[in-house]
Protein backbone atom coordinates (compact mmCIF):
# COMPACT_ATOMS: atom_id res chain seq x y z
CA UNK A 1 0.00 0.00 0.00
CA UNK A 2 2.72 2.39 1.08
CA UNK A 3 4.83 1.21 -1.83
CA UNK A 4 2.06 1.94 -4.34
CA UNK A 5 1.67 5.40 -2.84
CA UNK A 6 5.35 6.10 -3.21
CA UNK A 7 5.44 4.90 -6.82
CA UNK A 8 2.43 7.04 -7.61
CA UNK A 9 4.17 9.99 -5.96
CA UNK A 10 7.25 9.54 -8.13
CA UNK A 11 5.13 9.25 -11.28
CA UNK A 12 3.28 12.40 -10.29
CA UNK A 13 6.54 14.36 -9.91
CA UNK A 14 7.59 13.22 -13.40
CA UNK A 15 4.26 14.17 -14.97
CA UNK A 16 4.28 17.57 -13.26
CA UNK A 17 7.85 18.23 -14.42
CA UNK A 18 7.03 17.38 -18.05
CA UNK A 19 3.84 19.47 -17.90
CA UNK A 20 5.69 22.56 -16.65
CA UNK A 21 8.38 22.04 -19.29
CA UNK A 22 5.67 21.68 -21.95
CA UNK A 23 3.81 24.86 -21.03
CA UNK A 24 6.34 27.35 -19.64
CA UNK A 25 8.55 27.91 -22.75
CA UNK A 26 5.42 28.89 -24.71
CA UNK A 27 4.22 31.28 -21.99
CA UNK A 28 7.63 32.96 -21.68
CA UNK A 29 8.32 33.00 -25.42
CA UNK A 30 11.45 30.89 -25.07
CA UNK A 31 12.44 29.86 -28.61
CA UNK A 32 13.10 26.26 -29.66
CA UNK A 33 16.86 26.82 -30.11
CA UNK A 34 17.13 27.81 -26.44
CA UNK A 35 14.82 25.20 -24.90
CA UNK A 36 12.78 22.76 -26.98
CA UNK A 37 9.53 21.52 -25.45
CA UNK A 38 9.05 17.77 -24.79
CA UNK A 39 7.36 16.97 -28.14
CA UNK A 40 10.03 18.98 -29.95
CA UNK A 41 12.70 17.05 -28.10
CA UNK A 42 11.20 13.74 -29.22
CA UNK A 43 11.46 15.07 -32.77
CA UNK A 44 15.07 16.00 -32.11
CA UNK A 45 15.70 12.48 -30.87
CA UNK A 46 14.44 10.89 -34.11
CA UNK A 47 16.41 13.46 -36.08
CA UNK A 48 19.60 12.59 -34.19
CA UNK A 49 18.97 8.89 -34.81
CA UNK A 50 18.54 9.40 -38.55
CA UNK A 51 20.98 12.16 -39.36
CA UNK A 52 23.58 12.11 -36.60
CA UNK A 53 24.23 8.38 -36.17
CA UNK A 54 23.23 8.71 -32.51
CA UNK A 55 23.41 4.95 -31.93
CA UNK A 56 26.93 4.66 -33.39
CA UNK A 57 28.16 7.45 -31.12
CA UNK A 58 26.41 5.87 -28.17
CA UNK A 59 27.97 2.49 -28.94
CA UNK A 60 31.49 3.95 -29.12
CA UNK A 61 31.02 5.77 -25.83
CA UNK A 62 29.57 2.60 -24.32
CA UNK A 63 32.64 0.59 -25.33
CA UNK A 64 34.98 3.26 -23.94
CA UNK A 65 33.12 3.27 -20.62
CA UNK A 66 33.17 -0.53 -20.41
CA UNK A 67 36.92 -0.60 -21.02
CA UNK A 68 37.67 2.33 -18.71
CA UNK A 69 35.46 1.03 -15.93
CA UNK A 70 36.73 -2.54 -16.19
CA UNK A 71 40.42 -1.67 -16.38
CA UNK A 72 40.17 1.13 -13.80
CA UNK A 73 38.36 -1.17 -11.35
CA UNK A 74 40.85 -3.96 -11.94
CA UNK A 75 43.76 -1.61 -11.30
CA UNK A 76 42.09 -0.19 -8.18
CA UNK A 77 41.42 -3.68 -6.84
CA UNK A 78 44.93 -4.96 -7.54
CA UNK A 79 46.70 -1.90 -6.13
CA UNK A 80 44.30 -1.60 -3.17
CA UNK A 81 44.75 -5.18 -2.02
CA UNK A 82 48.49 -5.15 -2.75
CA UNK A 83 48.98 -2.07 -0.57
CA UNK A 84 46.89 -3.68 2.16
CA UNK A 85 49.54 -6.38 2.41
CA UNK A 86 52.36 -4.01 3.19
CA UNK A 87 52.03 -1.09 5.54
CA UNK A 88 55.56 0.04 4.60
CA UNK A 89 54.68 0.23 0.91
CA UNK A 90 51.49 2.07 1.78
CA UNK A 91 53.37 4.65 3.86
CA UNK A 92 56.04 5.09 1.17
CA UNK A 93 53.63 5.83 -1.66
CA UNK A 94 50.79 7.46 0.30
CA UNK A 95 51.96 11.08 -0.34
CA UNK A 96 51.82 10.44 -4.09
CA UNK A 97 48.50 8.69 -3.84
CA UNK A 98 47.17 11.66 -1.89
CA UNK A 99 48.56 14.15 -4.44
CA UNK A 100 47.04 12.25 -7.34
CA UNK A 101 43.79 11.90 -5.46
CA UNK A 102 43.56 15.62 -4.86
CA UNK A 103 44.51 16.58 -8.41
CA UNK A 104 41.47 16.89 -10.68
CA UNK A 105 41.91 13.73 -12.75
CA UNK A 106 39.90 14.97 -15.69
CA UNK A 107 42.55 17.69 -16.18
CA UNK A 108 44.76 14.91 -17.51
CA UNK A 109 42.47 14.41 -20.50
CA UNK A 110 44.19 17.02 -22.76
CA UNK A 111 47.55 15.46 -21.89
CA UNK A 112 46.36 12.02 -22.93
CA UNK A 113 44.97 13.45 -26.19
CA UNK A 114 48.36 15.08 -26.85
CA UNK A 115 50.16 11.82 -26.19
CA UNK A 116 47.84 9.30 -27.76
CA UNK A 117 45.81 11.16 -30.36
CA UNK A 118 42.12 11.11 -31.17
CA UNK A 119 41.42 7.37 -30.81
CA UNK A 120 39.50 5.71 -27.99
CA UNK A 121 42.65 5.04 -25.96
CA UNK A 122 43.01 8.49 -24.29
CA UNK A 123 39.30 8.42 -23.33
CA UNK A 124 39.69 4.98 -21.79
CA UNK A 125 42.80 6.20 -19.99
CA UNK A 126 40.98 9.21 -18.51
CA UNK A 127 38.20 6.92 -17.32
CA UNK A 128 40.74 4.50 -15.78
CA UNK A 129 42.30 7.36 -13.87
CA UNK A 130 39.03 8.62 -12.36
CA UNK A 131 37.67 5.13 -11.63
CA UNK A 132 40.86 3.89 -10.01
CA UNK A 133 40.95 6.05 -6.85
CA UNK A 134 37.63 5.50 -5.11
CA UNK A 135 37.99 1.77 -5.64
CA UNK A 136 41.58 1.55 -4.47
CA UNK A 137 40.94 3.70 -1.39
CA UNK A 138 37.76 1.83 -0.43
CA UNK A 139 39.51 -1.52 -0.73
CA UNK A 140 42.56 -0.42 1.23
CA UNK A 141 40.64 1.26 4.04
CA UNK A 142 38.19 -1.62 4.42
CA UNK A 143 41.00 -4.16 4.76
CA UNK A 144 42.60 -1.93 7.38
CA UNK A 145 39.31 -1.80 9.28
CA UNK A 146 38.95 -5.56 9.63
CA UNK A 147 38.50 -6.47 13.29
CA UNK A 148 41.96 -7.12 14.70
CA UNK A 149 40.58 -9.80 17.03
CA UNK A 150 39.39 -11.71 13.99
CA UNK A 151 42.91 -11.66 12.57
CA UNK A 152 44.24 -12.86 15.94
CA UNK A 153 41.67 -15.66 15.96
CA UNK A 154 42.83 -16.73 12.50
CA UNK A 155 46.42 -16.62 13.67
CA UNK A 156 45.55 -18.81 16.65
CA UNK A 157 44.33 -21.39 14.11
CA UNK A 158 47.81 -21.11 12.54
CA UNK A 159 46.41 -19.52 9.40
CA UNK A 160 48.91 -18.35 6.79
CA UNK A 161 48.94 -14.77 5.50
CA UNK A 162 47.09 -15.92 2.37
CA UNK A 163 44.49 -17.83 4.37
CA UNK A 164 43.84 -14.74 6.47
CA UNK A 165 43.45 -12.69 3.30
CA UNK A 166 41.09 -15.05 1.48
CA UNK A 167 39.09 -16.15 4.51
CA UNK A 168 38.68 -12.85 6.33
CA UNK A 169 40.11 -9.72 4.74
CA UNK A 170 38.84 -10.16 1.19
CA UNK A 171 35.23 -11.07 2.07
CA UNK A 172 35.10 -8.35 4.75
CA UNK A 173 36.12 -5.75 2.20
CA UNK A 174 33.51 -6.69 -0.42
CA UNK A 175 30.80 -4.26 0.74
CA UNK A 176 33.27 -1.37 0.55
CA UNK A 177 34.58 -2.64 -2.79
CA UNK A 178 31.07 -2.59 -4.21
CA UNK A 179 30.35 0.91 -2.96
CA UNK A 180 33.60 1.91 -4.68
CA UNK A 181 32.43 0.19 -7.87
CA UNK A 182 29.12 2.04 -7.74
CA UNK A 183 30.94 5.37 -7.49
CA UNK A 184 33.35 4.21 -10.20
CA UNK A 185 30.50 3.31 -12.58
CA UNK A 186 29.25 6.88 -12.61
CA UNK A 187 32.75 8.37 -12.71
CA UNK A 188 33.67 6.23 -15.74
CA UNK A 189 30.96 8.01 -17.74
CA UNK A 190 32.34 11.41 -16.70
CA UNK A 191 35.92 10.39 -17.55
CA UNK A 192 35.02 9.19 -21.04
CA UNK A 193 32.83 12.20 -21.85
CA UNK A 194 35.52 14.66 -20.77
CA UNK A 195 38.02 12.80 -22.93
CA UNK A 196 35.66 13.06 -25.88
CA UNK A 197 34.91 16.74 -25.22
CA UNK A 198 38.62 17.56 -25.35
CA UNK A 199 39.30 15.82 -28.60
CA UNK A 200 37.30 13.28 -30.57
CA UNK A 201 35.62 12.71 -33.89
CA UNK A 202 33.18 10.13 -32.62
CA UNK A 203 31.24 9.39 -29.44
CA UNK A 204 28.59 11.22 -27.40
CA UNK A 205 31.12 13.78 -26.12
CA UNK A 206 31.89 14.63 -29.73
CA UNK A 207 28.14 15.09 -30.38
CA UNK A 208 28.03 17.53 -27.46
CA UNK A 209 30.81 19.57 -29.08
CA UNK A 210 28.98 19.52 -32.41
CA UNK A 211 25.72 20.53 -30.75
CA UNK A 212 27.40 23.38 -28.92
CA UNK A 213 29.27 24.60 -32.02
CA UNK A 214 26.14 24.68 -34.18
CA UNK A 215 23.81 25.90 -31.40
CA UNK A 216 21.76 22.69 -31.61
CA UNK A 217 20.22 22.72 -28.13
CA UNK A 218 18.03 19.76 -29.00
CA UNK A 219 21.02 17.61 -29.97
CA UNK A 220 22.83 18.52 -26.72
CA UNK A 221 19.78 17.59 -24.65
CA UNK A 222 19.32 14.30 -26.52
CA UNK A 223 23.00 13.48 -25.96
CA UNK A 224 22.75 14.25 -22.24
CA UNK A 225 19.73 11.95 -22.12
CA UNK A 226 21.70 9.10 -23.75
CA UNK A 227 24.63 9.63 -21.36
CA UNK A 228 22.28 9.43 -18.41
CA UNK A 229 20.84 6.18 -19.75
CA UNK A 230 24.39 4.79 -20.09
CA UNK A 231 25.30 5.90 -16.56
CA UNK A 232 22.18 4.27 -15.14
CA UNK A 233 22.92 1.08 -17.03
CA UNK A 234 26.38 0.77 -15.45
CA UNK A 235 25.21 1.79 -12.01
CA UNK A 236 22.40 -0.74 -11.91
CA UNK A 237 24.61 -3.44 -13.43
CA UNK A 238 26.93 -3.02 -10.41
CA UNK A 239 23.98 -3.00 -8.01
CA UNK A 240 22.64 -6.22 -9.57
CA UNK A 241 25.97 -8.01 -9.17
CA UNK A 242 26.30 -6.66 -5.65
CA UNK A 243 22.90 -8.05 -4.69
CA UNK A 244 23.95 -11.53 -5.76
CA UNK A 245 27.44 -11.44 -4.25
CA UNK A 246 26.51 -9.77 -0.95
CA UNK A 247 23.31 -11.57 -0.03
CA UNK A 248 24.76 -12.13 3.45
CA UNK A 249 25.55 -8.47 3.95
CA UNK A 250 22.08 -6.99 4.32
CA UNK A 251 21.36 -8.36 7.80
CA UNK A 252 24.90 -7.57 8.92
CA UNK A 253 24.46 -3.97 7.84
CA UNK A 254 21.22 -3.73 9.74
CA UNK A 255 23.17 -4.62 12.86
CA UNK A 256 25.63 -1.83 12.31
CA UNK A 257 28.39 -4.34 11.67
CA UNK A 258 29.00 -3.05 8.16
CA UNK A 259 32.36 -2.03 6.83
CA UNK A 260 33.57 1.53 6.85
CA UNK A 261 32.93 3.08 3.49
CA UNK A 262 34.76 6.03 2.02
CA UNK A 263 33.42 8.34 -0.63
CA UNK A 264 35.87 9.63 -3.25
CA UNK B 1 39.48 -30.94 44.32
CA UNK B 2 42.24 -28.38 44.51
CA UNK B 3 44.30 -30.64 46.72
CA UNK B 4 45.27 -33.19 44.10
CA UNK B 5 46.11 -30.53 41.53
CA UNK B 6 49.70 -30.33 42.65
CA UNK B 7 50.41 -33.91 41.69
CA UNK B 8 49.25 -33.30 38.12
CA UNK B 9 51.37 -32.43 35.15
CA UNK B 10 52.04 -28.73 34.59
CA UNK B 11 50.73 -27.63 31.19
CA UNK B 12 51.13 -23.86 31.15
CA UNK B 13 53.98 -22.19 32.92
CA UNK B 14 54.82 -18.49 33.00
CA UNK B 15 58.29 -17.68 34.31
CA UNK B 16 58.89 -14.05 35.34
CA UNK B 17 57.10 -12.80 32.26
CA UNK B 18 57.27 -9.09 31.49
CA UNK B 19 55.66 -7.32 28.57
CA UNK B 20 56.32 -3.78 27.47
CA UNK B 21 54.40 -2.09 24.68
CA UNK B 22 55.67 0.89 22.76
CA UNK B 23 53.20 3.61 22.00
CA UNK B 24 53.71 6.42 19.55
CA UNK B 25 53.67 9.79 21.29
CA UNK B 26 54.08 12.13 18.31
CA UNK B 27 57.22 13.67 16.79
CA UNK B 28 58.85 10.27 16.40
CA UNK B 29 58.82 9.78 20.17
CA UNK B 30 57.62 6.58 21.71
CA UNK B 31 56.62 5.90 25.26
CA UNK B 32 56.98 2.59 26.97
CA UNK B 33 53.97 1.08 28.61
CA UNK B 34 54.72 -1.73 30.98
CA UNK B 35 51.73 -4.08 30.77
CA UNK B 36 53.07 -7.03 32.73
CA UNK B 37 55.86 -7.25 35.26
CA UNK B 38 57.35 -10.41 36.66
CA UNK B 39 54.31 -12.60 36.15
CA UNK B 40 54.79 -16.19 37.24
CA UNK B 41 52.16 -18.88 37.52
CA UNK B 42 51.48 -22.38 36.38
CA UNK B 43 48.37 -24.22 35.33
CA UNK B 44 48.06 -27.94 35.87
CA UNK B 45 46.43 -30.50 33.65
CA UNK B 46 42.60 -30.41 33.75
CA UNK B 47 42.66 -27.37 35.96
CA UNK B 48 40.35 -24.41 35.41
CA UNK B 49 42.03 -21.17 36.37
CA UNK B 50 40.16 -17.88 36.53
CA UNK B 51 42.06 -14.65 35.97
CA UNK B 52 40.64 -11.52 37.56
CA UNK B 53 42.05 -8.03 37.91
CA UNK B 54 41.31 -4.35 37.40
CA UNK B 55 40.68 -3.15 33.85
CA UNK B 56 43.82 -2.71 31.82
CA UNK B 57 45.97 -4.85 34.10
CA UNK B 58 47.18 -7.06 31.27
CA UNK B 59 44.88 -10.07 31.58
CA UNK B 60 44.34 -10.30 27.84
CA UNK B 61 48.06 -9.84 27.29
CA UNK B 62 48.68 -13.01 29.29
CA UNK B 63 46.30 -14.96 27.07
CA UNK B 64 47.89 -13.48 23.95
CA UNK B 65 51.29 -14.62 25.20
CA UNK B 66 50.07 -18.12 26.02
CA UNK B 67 48.42 -18.34 22.58
CA UNK B 68 51.70 -17.38 20.91
CA UNK B 69 50.16 -14.30 19.26
CA UNK B 70 52.53 -11.91 21.04
CA UNK B 71 55.85 -12.48 22.76
CA UNK B 72 57.18 -11.56 26.18
CA UNK B 73 59.73 -8.77 26.59
CA UNK B 74 61.18 -10.59 29.57
CA UNK B 75 60.98 -14.12 30.93
CA UNK B 76 59.29 -16.90 29.03
CA UNK B 77 56.10 -18.86 28.80
CA UNK B 78 56.02 -22.62 28.40
CA UNK B 79 53.36 -25.01 27.15
CA UNK B 80 54.08 -28.59 28.20
CA UNK B 81 57.65 -27.57 28.98
CA UNK B 82 58.28 -26.04 25.57
CA UNK B 83 58.85 -22.36 25.06
CA UNK B 84 56.01 -20.71 23.14
CA UNK B 85 57.32 -19.40 19.83
CA UNK B 86 54.03 -19.10 17.93
CA UNK B 87 50.46 -20.35 17.76
CA UNK B 88 50.15 -23.88 19.05
CA UNK B 89 47.72 -26.59 17.91
CA UNK B 90 47.05 -27.66 21.47
CA UNK B 91 45.44 -24.32 22.19
CA UNK B 92 41.91 -23.09 21.59
CA UNK B 93 41.19 -19.39 21.83
CA UNK B 94 37.82 -17.78 22.44
CA UNK B 95 36.92 -14.14 22.96
CA UNK B 96 34.10 -12.03 24.28
CA UNK B 97 33.05 -11.25 20.72
CA UNK B 98 31.81 -14.33 18.91
CA UNK B 99 33.81 -13.30 15.80
CA UNK B 100 31.65 -15.40 13.51
CA UNK B 101 32.08 -14.62 9.83
CA UNK B 102 28.76 -13.10 8.69
CA UNK B 103 29.09 -14.44 5.13
CA UNK B 104 29.49 -18.04 6.23
CA UNK B 105 26.77 -20.34 7.52
CA UNK B 106 26.90 -21.63 11.07
CA UNK B 107 28.36 -24.98 10.05
CA UNK B 108 30.96 -23.29 7.83
CA UNK B 109 31.92 -21.08 10.76
CA UNK B 110 32.34 -24.08 13.03
CA UNK B 111 34.51 -25.75 10.39
CA UNK B 112 36.79 -22.72 10.07
CA UNK B 113 39.68 -23.90 12.23
CA UNK B 114 39.70 -27.37 10.71
CA UNK B 115 39.54 -25.94 7.21
CA UNK B 116 42.58 -23.78 7.88
CA UNK B 117 44.41 -26.80 9.21
CA UNK B 118 43.61 -28.72 6.03
CA UNK B 119 41.15 -31.28 7.43
CA UNK B 120 39.27 -32.89 4.49
CA UNK B 121 35.74 -31.62 3.89
CA UNK B 122 33.76 -34.76 4.82
CA UNK B 123 35.64 -35.27 8.05
CA UNK B 124 35.36 -31.69 9.21
CA UNK B 125 31.68 -31.47 8.28
CA UNK B 126 30.84 -34.62 10.18
CA UNK B 127 32.69 -33.43 13.23
CA UNK B 128 31.18 -29.96 13.17
CA UNK B 129 27.69 -31.36 12.72
CA UNK B 130 28.20 -33.79 15.57
CA UNK B 131 29.19 -30.97 17.89
CA UNK B 132 26.33 -28.71 16.79
CA UNK B 133 23.88 -31.56 17.44
CA UNK B 134 25.33 -32.08 20.88
CA UNK B 135 24.88 -28.40 21.74
CA UNK B 136 21.34 -28.29 20.36
CA UNK B 137 22.26 -26.13 17.38
CA UNK B 138 21.89 -28.66 14.56
CA UNK B 139 18.74 -27.03 13.18
CA UNK B 140 20.62 -23.75 12.69
CA UNK B 141 23.58 -25.16 10.82
CA UNK B 142 22.58 -23.64 7.47
CA UNK B 143 21.57 -20.28 8.92
CA UNK B 144 23.78 -17.21 9.00
CA UNK B 145 25.14 -15.74 12.26
CA UNK B 146 22.91 -12.65 11.98
CA UNK B 147 19.87 -14.94 12.28
CA UNK B 148 20.94 -16.21 15.72
CA UNK B 149 20.68 -14.66 19.19
CA UNK B 150 23.78 -13.55 21.08
CA UNK B 151 23.74 -16.60 23.34
CA UNK B 152 23.45 -18.99 20.42
CA UNK B 153 26.23 -17.25 18.56
CA UNK B 154 28.52 -17.60 21.53
CA UNK B 155 27.65 -21.31 21.67
CA UNK B 156 28.60 -21.57 18.00
CA UNK B 157 31.82 -19.75 18.79
CA UNK B 158 32.51 -22.31 21.52
CA UNK B 159 31.80 -25.15 19.11
CA UNK B 160 34.24 -23.59 16.65
CA UNK B 161 36.86 -23.53 19.41
CA UNK B 162 36.22 -27.08 20.62
CA UNK B 163 35.90 -28.78 17.23
CA UNK B 164 39.66 -28.65 16.71
CA UNK B 165 40.13 -30.63 19.95
CA UNK B 166 42.31 -28.16 21.85
CA UNK B 167 43.65 -29.54 25.12
CA UNK B 168 44.20 -26.11 26.57
CA UNK B 169 41.51 -23.44 26.31
CA UNK B 170 42.13 -19.72 26.65
CA UNK B 171 38.86 -17.86 27.15
CA UNK B 172 38.82 -14.06 27.22
CA UNK B 173 35.62 -12.94 28.96
CA UNK B 174 33.58 -15.52 27.06
CA UNK B 175 30.28 -14.60 28.70
CA UNK B 176 30.53 -10.87 29.30
CA UNK B 177 28.71 -9.79 26.14
CA UNK B 178 25.58 -11.78 27.10
CA UNK B 179 22.59 -10.75 29.12
CA UNK B 180 22.47 -12.02 32.68
CA UNK B 181 20.11 -14.97 32.25
CA UNK B 182 21.75 -16.21 29.06
CA UNK B 183 25.07 -15.87 30.81
CA UNK B 184 24.02 -18.09 33.74
CA UNK B 185 22.74 -20.77 31.38
CA UNK B 186 25.80 -20.67 29.16
CA UNK B 187 28.17 -20.71 32.14
CA UNK B 188 26.61 -23.95 33.34
CA UNK B 189 26.68 -25.50 29.86
CA UNK B 190 30.27 -24.52 29.22
CA UNK B 191 31.30 -25.65 32.66
CA UNK B 192 29.77 -29.08 32.06
CA UNK B 193 31.54 -29.35 28.73
CA UNK B 194 34.90 -28.30 30.14
CA UNK B 195 34.61 -30.79 33.00
CA UNK B 196 33.36 -33.62 30.81
CA UNK B 197 36.15 -33.14 28.29
CA UNK B 198 38.71 -32.56 31.05
CA UNK B 199 40.12 -29.43 29.47
CA UNK B 200 42.86 -27.31 30.91
CA UNK B 201 41.48 -23.78 31.00
CA UNK B 202 42.58 -20.22 31.66
CA UNK B 203 39.69 -17.81 31.54
CA UNK B 204 39.50 -14.10 32.07
CA UNK B 205 36.50 -12.57 33.72
CA UNK B 206 35.34 -9.35 35.35
CA UNK B 207 32.67 -11.25 37.19
CA UNK B 208 34.02 -12.37 40.54
CA UNK B 209 31.08 -14.73 41.02
CA UNK B 210 31.81 -16.39 37.71
CA UNK B 211 35.45 -16.78 38.66
CA UNK B 212 34.58 -18.43 41.99
CA UNK B 213 31.93 -20.82 40.71
CA UNK B 214 33.77 -22.05 37.61
CA UNK B 215 37.42 -22.04 38.70
CA UNK B 216 39.52 -24.51 40.63
CA UNK B 217 41.81 -21.61 41.32
CA UNK B 218 41.55 -17.86 40.93
CA UNK B 219 44.55 -15.68 40.13
CA UNK B 220 44.12 -12.08 41.23
CA UNK B 221 46.15 -9.51 39.35
CA UNK B 222 47.35 -6.08 40.43
CA UNK B 223 46.89 -2.85 38.53
CA UNK B 224 49.19 -2.10 35.63
CA UNK B 225 51.94 -3.16 35.36
CA UNK B 226 50.11 -6.37 36.09
CA UNK B 227 51.52 -9.09 38.24
CA UNK B 228 49.93 -12.03 40.00
CA UNK B 229 49.02 -10.71 43.41
CA UNK B 230 47.48 -13.79 44.86
CA UNK B 231 46.41 -17.29 44.00
CA UNK B 232 43.29 -18.62 45.69
CA UNK B 233 42.36 -22.29 45.63
CA UNK B 234 38.60 -22.63 45.41
CA UNK B 235 37.31 -25.55 47.35
CA UNK B 236 33.57 -25.98 47.10
CA UNK B 237 31.85 -29.27 47.86
CA UNK B 238 28.76 -28.73 45.74
CA UNK B 239 29.23 -30.88 42.70
CA UNK B 240 28.78 -29.44 39.27
CA UNK B 241 25.77 -27.23 39.92
CA UNK B 242 26.95 -23.64 39.63
CA UNK B 243 23.73 -22.30 41.14
CA UNK B 244 24.27 -24.34 44.30
CA UNK B 245 27.80 -23.05 44.46
CA UNK B 246 26.57 -19.52 44.14
CA UNK B 247 24.27 -19.99 47.12
CA UNK B 248 26.86 -21.63 49.36
CA UNK B 249 28.43 -20.11 52.43
CA UNK B 250 31.97 -20.39 51.02
CA UNK B 251 30.96 -18.33 48.02
CA UNK B 252 30.53 -15.20 50.13
CA UNK B 253 33.89 -15.69 51.84
CA UNK B 254 35.74 -16.13 48.56
CA UNK B 255 33.92 -13.16 47.10
CA UNK B 256 35.02 -10.94 49.96
CA UNK B 257 38.61 -12.19 49.77
CA UNK B 258 38.90 -11.52 46.04
CA UNK B 259 37.13 -8.19 46.21
CA UNK B 260 39.44 -6.98 48.99
CA UNK B 261 42.46 -7.75 46.83
CA UNK B 262 41.23 -6.22 43.60
CA UNK B 263 42.32 -2.57 44.12
CA UNK B 264 39.13 -1.26 42.64
CA UNK B 265 38.62 2.30 43.85
CA UNK B 266 35.03 3.03 44.73
CA UNK B 267 33.84 6.62 44.53
CA UNK B 268 35.93 8.43 47.15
Amino acid sequence: MLRTKRVLGSVFVFVAFVAVWWVVPGLLDIPRFILPTPPELVEEFWLALRERNLLTHTWITFVEIVLGFFLGSLLGIVVGYSLSFSRTLEVVISPYVLALQISPKIAFAPLFILWFGFGIFPKVLTAILVVFFPIMINVLVSVRFVDYDLIQLMRSFKASRWQIFWTVEFPSSLPALFSGLRIGATLAVIGVVVGELVGANIGLGYLLVVGEGQALTGLVLVTIFMLTILGMFFYFAVVAVEKVVLRWHVPAQAEGAGVQVVAP
Amino acid sequence: MAGDMNSRRVRVNAESVGKTFYQRAGKGQTTEVSALKDVSFSVNEKEIVGLVGPSGCGKSTILGLAAGLIFPSKGRILIDGEKVIGPNEKIGFMLQKDLLLPWKTIIQNVELGQKIRGVPREIRREKALGLLKKYGLAEFCLKYPSQLSGGMRQRVSLARTLVIDPEILLLDEPFSALDYQTRLILQQDVYNILREQEKTVIFITHDIGEAITISDRVLVMSRRPGRIKMSIDIDMPHGLDLMKRRKSKEYGDYYQLIWDNLDIPLGS
